[in-house]
């Protein structure tokens, strides 16, 4: 919100230049995020509309937070002309949405133009000059934070009713445009149509124009809740609906609507005639008791009751007895002893209060199993080369999404993810413009059907030139998973997949995807870190020599490797410790050649050549036998 | 005698001299040095038969020409390594060997976990989906008030329309929701951290992602001060940027979970004030919507944005480099 400086000073002629302003506000009351020439932009929280909102109150704050007095104060109009005639009844229908009702009857000669310094003003606060009322009516809302709304009294028939619009209502503002109301909608109407959508946009039919001789200056206070919905139903957000939204106070109606009397009896020459008040519940006291005790643990340092006392003064709240507080009409914000803590403690400024090491009892900390597993498996994928990535949790419609977003912030975002690998393929695809081996995973949430959600772990290999992307991943997979401690897992073939099961239960899949050069790996991760074993046992070493051989053969296309291993475990040869394909090659004879490394290895003597050849011959001769192999 | 030794010398300088390489030099070594049938070894070993006066005068003479020889050869050798090639190219660049990288993201969580854990905080995990309850209501963001605009929140669509607040799905602004969340089902005195991913409808930009980290502190307990959340959260930043001098600043602010409000600036040297963190006193509301009693407890919690500190760590420009995968980017850290 744009405040001027000139005006803040002319309340509170002590406060420093702009930018030393500036910065003790930042620190005490609020963010001022910009200052230019006469301007400063200023951050109102959303609980301080109702008394910070204006020049009024940020001079008050400014006072405060500069330990210099404030000089302005409303003038409030004691003895003004009641019920005189010139106003017809007012009816509010509802009290519980309109609190306030105050509306002033003045009888102007002629409306020009509103004094130089006036506009002046109106322009730094980023708001346009029209003519002298409704100049007015906008520089007392800038000034006291009460919107105003004037209308021409000779365009209202009959009295004032204050009442929910009907069905299919509508209405045309003072800009032109015509709004559909609805039952929802609070508006202002006389007998015959609406005047004005309550706190929200003045009507056209009842607009002050240069002929206008008398108006009727409205002061009324809104149900905040009311006039928010009501501005999001009809689309259509001013100033005045913003101040509403938030909530005011309806004391802050009689201050308004009297600072508008005077400017207008100073400026337009008009003459006041009349005045009505429907307030049928007064706003009650709010005293709250201040606890130094509480304050002293609150903030972790004793404050002198003095300066609380005179901190709390110049913030304009009123000290009736021993601790008791009354709040200021306008701070709807303060209701419970925390809230008057807090005023303390920002105008003593909270960088005065020393840091405190707190008492805690030693205990190791709890860490979630969830953190403890992800940065084991980082930590064993970056070893082995992989990078990780974090991808957005949204994806397009088309892309596999269970859960999908009500207001997306475009179409390619509309659903969650419901796996990885949908963005690690676009992954895959970018570093490929770059590199030429890429090899990243990452473990992140995925979305399911039902509200649902699961940490899911997922890999990728993508090879440019091609070559046996799947091998790639498999080792890798492999490691990981031993090095999560899942000891007992098995790969088994679904398709072109490979499903990987443990316990019996699935945990995921592997799988090549030839086109885009890559192959991948998704794990339910939550289900996994739940199979993981916890500390690992020693297992003896053999003191004697190991002995290898490599036994090289081609089989058909179709022979699978799963079944040879099976194989092979199945001759249960003593002392075989270890298969591994070393060499893998499809040959133009339509056939595949292989090379398996065998590793004998005994814990109890040194093996001898012979053994290891007899059993090298008979895994040769299940080769040749079962899997049409030709050993070479 | 002593001539025989004169002439080794001026022989093994000569010799020394015209050598063209090191291979010769070493050749020369063992010719007058060398132990079995070095010339000057056998002049030495020949002192034995000498009477014990000559021994006297010869002896430090040898040594002498010892002494000259093996330097002489010594800086020869070292002129030769300048001119001559060795077989191996011994200056080849290394072979690359494909290294991963762990996310900047990750690194800088685990800083910041590591920290906590050091600080005797929990390390909690919680769902990124979550209810408009635990994200607004219990953290006393009241329902059709503009202060809910402070978090723009993307819902999830919902076949049937929701009983309530408990069942209306939302992606979880803040980490805040896991303030509650914790404490109904743990008891004071606690501190716990609680990291993980969070959402706001935003337009994308340099600062803004729709997705990004945050991690959210609790500490509650008897009397826990704002003085004591001063002194936890200047040691975390101390820490986290440590090797940089660094000063801070906390500003009145309004978040309505907690009451005082706070954010956290800090300022490096020759910086500007940046903004990390948002923070204050655990809000009476918010205990009584865990089922504490306001009365008994006191506590302050604080969120702070994952990417906004490492943006600060590493000098990063924008928001989105994070999220997009490139691994030019990622490898870097």
């Amino acid at each position: 919100m744009k405040f001027s400086y000139s005006l803040l000073k002319k309340m509170v002629p002590g406060i420093p230049e702009k930018k030393r302003l500036a910065d003790v506000l930042s620190v005490k009351s609020f963010e001022v995020e910009e200052v230019k020439a006469d301007a400063m932009e200023i951050k109102i929280m959303p609980n301080r509309w109702s008394d910070a909102a204006s020049h009024w109150g940020m001079a008050r704050e400014a006072a405060a937070a500069t330990g210099q007095k404030l000089s302005f104060g409303p003038k409030i109009i004691i003895n003004q002309p009641q019920n005189k005639g010139f106003l017809e009844k007012i009816r509010v229908e509802d009290p519980r949405l309109c609190p306030r009702y105050m509306a002033y009857y003045l009888e102007i000669p002629k409306i020009g133009e509103s004094p130089v310094w006036m506009r002046k003003m109106l322009q730094t606060c980023g708001l346009r000059p029209v003519n002298a009322v409704v100049d007015i009516l906008n520089y007392v809302m800038l000034e006291t934070g009460q919107p105003l709304h004037a209308f021409d009294a000779s365009k209202i028939k009959g009295g004032i009713r204050v009442r929910l619009a009907k069905a299919n209502e509508t209405m045309e503002t003072i800009d032109n445009q015509r709004i559909k109301l609805d039952k929802s909608v609070l508006i202002i109407a006389d007998r015959e149509k609406p005047l004005a959508i309550a706190g929200i946009k003045g009507g056209e039919s009842s607009k002050v124009g240069s002929g206008t001789k008398a108006i009727i200056v409205e002061s009324a206070n809104f149900d905040p809740v009311s006039i928010y919905k009501a501005s999001k139903t009809i689309k259509l957000a001013t100033d005045a609906s913003q101040r509403f939204g938030h909530g005011l106070s309806p004391e802050l109606c009689k201050i308004g609507v009297d600072r508008a009397a005077v400017l207008l009896k100073e400026i337009c020459k008009a003459t006041f005639l009349d005045s009505k008040d429907v307030y049928p519940k007064r706003q009650p006291k709010k005293i709250l008791k201040l606890d130094q005790e509480k304050l002293r643990s609150v903030l972790g340092i004793n404050i002198d009751s003095k300066t609380v006392s005179s901190i709390l003064k110049s913030l304009g709240f009123r000290l009736i007895h021993k601790n008791m507080v009354e709040v200021p009409a306008l701070r709807l914000d303060i209701n419970i002893v925390e809230d008057l803590i807090e005023e303390v403690g920002r105008m003593y400024d909270l960088n005065k209060i020393p840091g405190k090491n707190p008492a805690v009892l030693l205990a190791p900390p709890e860490i979630d199993d969830y953190f403890s597993a992800a940065e084991k498996a980082k930590n064993s994928l970056v070893e082995m080369g992989f990078s990780e990535v974090r991808n957005s949790s949204f994806v397009p419609g088309d892309a596999a999404g269970d859960v999908e977003i009500e207001n997306p912030l475009s179409d390619d975002k509309r659903f969650l993810r419901s796996n990885l690998i949908y963005h690690l393929r676009g992954n895959i695809k970018t570093n490929h413009r770059f590199l030429e081996n890429v090899r990243i995973f990452e473990i992140g949430k995925v979305f399911l059907k039902g509200f649902k959600e699961e940490y899911r772990l997922a890999m990728a290999v993508g090879l440019k030139s091609g070559g046996h992307v799947f091998r790639e991943l498999r080792g890798p997979a492999e490691n990981l998973l031993r090095s999560l401690g899942l000891t007992d897992y098995a790969f088994v073939p679904e398709g072109d997949k490979l499903r990987l099961e443990s316990d019996h239960e699935v945990l995921g899949y592997l799988f090549p995807e030839p086109k885009s050069k890559a192959a991948f790996l998704e794990i339910d991760f939550d289900k996994a870190r739940r199979l993981m074993e916890g500390e690992r046992e020693y297992l003896e070493i053999s003191p004697y020599p190991s002995i290898i051989r490599d036994i090289s053969f081609t089989v058909p296309v179709s022979a699978r490797m799963n079944l040879i291993l099976e194989a092979i475990a199945d001759l249960r040869i003593e002392n075989l410790e270890d298969v591994d394909l070393i060499d893998y090659l499809a040959l133009d004879s339509g056939r595949i050649s292989l090379t398996l490394r065998l590793v004998f290895q005994s814990m109890k003597k040194t093996l001898s050549d012979e053994e290891a050849n007899r059993s090298t011959a008979k895994i040769a001769g299940i080769l040749a036998s079962d899997f049409e192999a030709e050993i070479r | 005698m002593n001539k025989d030794i004169d002439t080794i010398k001026s022989e093994a300088a000569e010799a020394i001299d015209r050598a063209q390489t090191s291979a010769e030099v070493e050749a020369i070594r063992v010719r007058y040095l060398g132990r079995k049938e070095g010339l000057l070894n056998n002049v030495l070993k020949s002192l034995k038969d000498l009477p014990l006066e000559e021994k006297r005068s010869i002896g430090p003479m040898a040594q002498q020409a010892r002494k000259e020889i093996e330097k002489a050869i010594d800086f020869k050798l070292k002129s030769l390594a300048e001119f001559e090639i060795p077989e191996e190219d011994i200056t080849l660049p290394g072979k690359r060997s494909e290294t991963g990288h762990l996310h900047p993201l990750t690194k800088t969580e685990n800083e910041i976990l590591k920290i906590f854990a050091s600080l005797n905080f929990s390390v909690i995990d919680g769902p990124e989906l979550e209810t408009e309850y635990y994200n607004f209501d219990v953290l006393n963001i009241p329902a059709d008030h503009p202060a809910r605009e402070m978090w723009d929140t993307f819902w999830i669509k919902q076949d049937k329309k929701p009983k309530s607040s408990k069942d209306h799905y939302l992606l979880r602004t803040h980490t805040s929701p896991m303030q509650v969340r914790y404490m109904e089902t743990h008891e004071p005195p606690f501190q716990i951290v609680v990291p993980g991913r969070t959402f706001r409808y935003e337009a994308l930009d340099a600062s803004h992602e729709a997705n990004f980290s945050q991690v959210e502190g609790l500490m509650v307990g008897k009397d826990v001060s704002f003085a004591n959340f001063k002194f936890v959260i200047e040691q975390f930043l101390k820490s986290f940027f440590r090797g940089k001098k660094i000063e801070f600043r906390f500003r009145s602010s309004y978040f309505p979970f907690v009451e005082p409000g706070v954010e956290v600036d800090i300022k490096f040297k020759n910086s500007r004030w940046l903004e990390v963190m948002g923070a204050g006193m655990v809000h009476p509301r918010v205990f009584e919507f865990a089922g504490y009693n306001p009365r008994d407890w006191q506590g302050f919690a604080f969120g702070v944005g994952i990417e906004r500190l490492a943006m600060i760590k590493y000098n990063i420009p924008d928001i989105r480099m994070f999220y997009n995968g490139d691994l030019r980017f990622i490898k870097q850290f």
